[in-house]
């Protein structure tokens, strides 16, 4: 994908027509995807705004199962599980982007930066640090630092922050190896400008464009990992709702109630696979792979 | 000595060493990550001056940092962990003990891996046009977006509430008894894993079908099995291999879950208790030894891999 | 014989609708093309292995000692495979698979014969390499294809497609990707061991000067048809058709010295976009109007001979 592709598109300038032709340029796994998301974000605007029922309140008898007054059933307090299913999609999804949007900004930055040097020992160093910072398993990594941080939002933030920049750095320093003898770049040099601003204004933007395209799969990720410390009970807790977290009080009443698992969870899994169609399919748009 | 490095093995081994080197940084740096005095934390505001003391000298955060590192690789390198700080017995024995579970969980999962996206993968390449092929596609989708958590509570629905073949949680040493309680486990990290395997598998064999050597043997007259392995599988399972080794740390990762949803008592759920209790040298170890372990698998992958595709050892 | 692409369902696409091919015992018969011509996929037709998907045999038989082989089964062909039919791929250097051992690959060809244990195998497969005379037998035995020079890697193709003593060898293009010296020497070989096996040849090329060396009897071939065939020395001597001619003069090696090579005159024509009438009209100085009306001409008989120019006559006439 480069700088200039029209598949991201600096948001904000997107005029109705725009949407139209970006529309019509992608491919049936992308559409899949935008549709997908498009709907979970709808339903978790508009779903806890227009019931009556506040996630946090006790509204009738706990276990219910599905029904007319109540689509989902109601969980083991008696709360309205529709309710709480959206309200835990509005919180996952911005919680996913606050993750990943800090760890690219760093890595990029970061990989960018090491990419441009010329140092032999510096750039062995490098690979070491890298190498050794992605051999970490990842939620044992995560883990390790929410026990330090604190188990909580806050303390779970701040462990995917530092355990996933490098990724991020990784991609950013093979880009902008490829980019560091590029004319624009020599040019930008020649005209006398400082390296600072060499590598922010021409050299960033460029690596930024794949680092997005990685930034999709790393979403699921994070999601999947803000989920799964959840229901280790270790990041979001009752009674907040959260899917992991729903997932985890649920699972006592598997055998006799399993709609307190299955709502959450086919949402979370369908987040998950809207955000896998539209990055596979904007990785075939950008191959070319159009069929 | 530097000669010796040339040598393709000898250089990943000593890379291998030099991450390892780096995880022990970063397990020592892990604890400094604590906002405030941990011993102050651990304690409480009304704990005595020795009390604190004692309880920094136990953490190993008394005297300057470079001392503490010192002291800390010093004790690493004579299999000294530190103390749990819970149960004040040493790291290493309470890891030696739920080490067993983990390893057969993860044993497990790599067979089952390799038996389930084996034939996956080559029938998703030799059917790829047909309706399996299509189902495959949607089906590995839907498979690897699927959370283990999820995935897996779904599968004790299915296998052990459902149809009696999986009990629902538990655990009892001694093959091959252990393994009515693992094949659920491993099956539900194998939810995520196959499909991404067998997915690479399947590219590669398609890849290779399209070699001048596959056309070469077929009008030579190779044919039967032989074919099939010598000339579409073996050049094709240096990536998939490799793949094994990248996401042998996924594996232990979802091992971590997988085990508070089955209640295996292995390294995971010490971990998550650890995490709970805020025992601090026993989380600190864990993570070191996990990472470790990863290291160590990765660099057997990369053996595998050499003598599989000869190739590969060039580069 | 008629072979076309095509999907199911969909247009089929002819890539040969005219080619015509006998050959006796011991007979070495080159074919001599442009690219495009169709010389591999009659080639590959002779052996069952029509390459991309949708390409099959509508029309025409392949006959082999007696045995109709159009369109029999896989099963069939499997027996006629290296053991009846030896081929030495166009693109052979990448024809060893990369990860096994020259050995592995020889001895599974010549275990397919029959029933020989590992050691007769191995000793067999060290007989074959000295064979192709490739000396140090058993260090090139042990290596793998990355670590041989081109022609050692032709060289134990050929020791391959002749491991199971085949009765016919066909060769695309055996020398196209090698040095000239090298290229020589593969020849030579090839010519040795089908006099010692008593093999009958079809060489592939689109050198005229390669099939002449090596060749008793040569088929022209352009744009999916024969067009002109026979004795090797009456072709090269007197060609009875234009192309032949054509692709004579263009020869490097009959080039003079300070004069611009001949080249034949336009694009050689593609499939799917043959021309109405005789195909190789828009490139013949000889084309007339009943050149572009009547459909392509089939091969008749003209001095020692076939070809298939209407004017044939004429171009003896003109060649003295």
């Amino acid at each position: 994908m480069t700088a200039g592709s029209p598949i991201i598109a600096p948001a904000g300038r997107l005029r109705r027509v725009e949407w139209r032709r970006h529309w019509r340029q992608l491919n049936a796994e992308s559409r899949w995807g935008v549709v997908i998301l498009a709907l979970i974000l709808v339903l978790s605007v508009s779903v806890p705004f227009l019931s009556p029922n506040d996630p946090y309140s006790f509204v009738d008898q706990p276990l219910q199962p599905p029904s007319a007054a109540f689509f989902f059933g109601t969980d083991h307090l008696g709360r309205d599980l529709l309710v709480r299913v959206f309200a835990a999609a509005r919180l996952d999804i911005a919680l996913a982007i606050l993750g990943v949007s800090v760890p690219i900004v760093i890595g990029t930055f970061i990989g960018t930066l090491a990419g441009t040097t010329r140092n032999r020992v510096a750039e062995t160093v490098w690979d070491g640090l890298v190498n050794a910072l992605t051999a970490f398993p990842e939620i044992i990594l995560v883990l390790g630092i929410v026990a330090m941080v604190g188990a909580d939002i806050r303390g779970l933030l701040i462990a995917i922050w530092i355990s996933r920049w490098a990724q991020y750095a990784r991609i950013a320093r093979a880009k902008s190896l490829a980019l560091r003898d590029a004319e624009f770049v020599q040019a930008a040099q020649v005209l006398g400008y400082s390296q600072l601003r060499i590598l922010v204004r021409h050299i960033m933007p460029n690596v930024f464009s794949e680092a997005l395209a990685y930034a999709l799969s790393d979403f699921i990720f994070i999601i999947v990992i803000i989920g799964g410390l959840s229901f280790l009970g270790l990041g979001v807790t009752p009674p907040t709702p959260e899917w992991g977290a729903m997932l985890a009080e649920g699972r006592l009443y598997l055998r006799t109630e399993p709609w307190l698992i299955l709502f959450p969870g086919f949402f979370l899994s369908l987040t998950a696979i809207g955000v896998a169609l539209l990055a596979r399919g904007l990785e075939r748009i950008s191959k070319g792979e159009d069929e | 000595m530097l000669r010796l490095l040339r040598h393709p093995v000898l250089r990943r081994l000593a890379q291998a060493f030099f991450v390892a080197f780096l995880l022990m940084v970063f397990a020592f740096l892990l604890i400094r990550l604590i906002p405030g005095d941990p011993a102050m934390i651990l304690l409480g505001d009304e704990a005595t001056e020795e009390d604190v003391l004692a309880y920094r000298k136990l953490l190993g955060i008394d005297g300057s940092i470079p001392s503490q590192f010192g002291r800390y690789v010093a004790n690493l390198v004579r299999g000294d962990f530190g103390v749990s700080i819970r149960s004040r017995e040493p790291v290493l024995s309470i890891v030696g003990k739920r080490l067993p579970v983990s390893l057969w969980l993860t044993v497990t999962t790599i067979v089952m891996t390799v038996g389930l996206a084996l034939p996956l993968g080559v029938a998703a390449a030799l059917y790829r046009r047909t309706w399996f092929g299509h189902a495959f596609q949607i089906g590995a989708s839907v498979m690897v977006a699927t959370p283990v958590f999820f995935s897996g509570l779904l599968l004790i629905l299915l296998f052990a509430v459902q149809v009696n073949l999986a009990p629902i949680a538990g655990y009892h040493a001694g093959f091959p008894a252990n393994l009515y309680y693992l094949w659920l486990p491993a099956l539900t990290i194998n939810f995520v894993l196959v499909p991404v395997l067998a997915r690479i598998l399947q590219s590669s064999i398609v890849e290779t079908s399209s070699e001048e050597f596959v056309e070469a043997a077929i009008i030579r007259g190779t044919q039967g099995w032989r074919f099939y392995w010598r000339y579409l599988l073996r050049p094709s399972l240096a990536p998939t291999i490799a793949a094994l080794g990248y996401f042998a740390a996924t594996v232990v990762s979802y091992a971590v879950i997988i085990e508070i949803i089955f209640n295996l008592p292995g390294l995971g759920m010490t971990l998550v208790d650890a995490v709970r209790n805020r025992d601090y040298p026993l989380v600190q170890g864990i993570v070191f030894l996990s990472g470790l372990l990863v290291v160590g698998l990765t660099f057997m992958a990369d053996l595998v891999n050499g003598w599989l595709d000869p190739r590969a050892k060039i580069r | 014989m008629c072979i076309s692409f095509g999907r199911r369902g969909g247009r089929k696409l002819p890539v040969i609708d005219a080619a015509n091919l006998s050959l006796d015992r011991r007979q070495a018969v080159g074919i001599v093309g442009e690219s495009g011509s169709g010389k591999t996929m009659l080639c590959r037709a002779l052996i069952g292995t029509l390459p991309r998907h949708g390409a099959g045999i509508v029309s025409g038989t392949v006959r082999f000692d007696g045995q109709e082989l159009a369109g029999a089964p896989e099963r069939v062909w499997r027996g006629i495979r290296g053991r009846e039919i030896g081929y030495i791929p166009q693109s052979s250097l990448a024809g060893l698979n990369p990860v096994l051992t020259v050995e592995t690959q020889l001895v599974e060809s010549i275990a397919a014969v029959g029933s020989m244990s590992r050691q007769q195998a191995r000793e067999e497969a060290v007989a074959l390499i000295e064979r192709v005379q490739i000396p140090r037998a058993e260090q090139v035995l042990k290596a793998r294809s990355h670590e041989l020079s081109g022609g050692m890697r032709q060289r134990v193709m050929i020791a391959a497609a002749i491991a199971q003593g085949p009765k016919l060898l066909i060769a695309d293009e055996p020398t196209t990707a090698l040095d000239v010296t090298i290229q020589r020497e593969i020849l030579n070989l090839i010519t040795q061991l089908r006099q010692e096996l008593n093999m009958a040849l079809i060489l592939v090329s689109h050198d005229l000067a390669v099939i002449e060396e090596v060749c008793d009897e040569v088929m022209v071939m352009y744009a999916g048809a024969s067009v002109e065939a026979g004795p090797v020395a009456a072709l090269s001597k007197a060609p009875r058709h234009p192309y032949t001619r054509a692709l004579r003069v263009s020869r490097v090696d009959r080039a003079v010295p300070g004069r611009d090579l001949e080249a034949i005159p336009g694009d050689a024509a593609s499939v799917g976009s043959w021309p109405a009438g005789c195909r190789f009209w828009p490139r013949c100085a000889l084309a007339d109007e009943a050149c572009r009306r009547d459909s392509q001409p089939a091969l008749m008989p003209t001095g020692q001979q076939l070809s298939a120019c209407i004017h044939a006559e004429r171009m003896a006439e003109l060649e003295q």
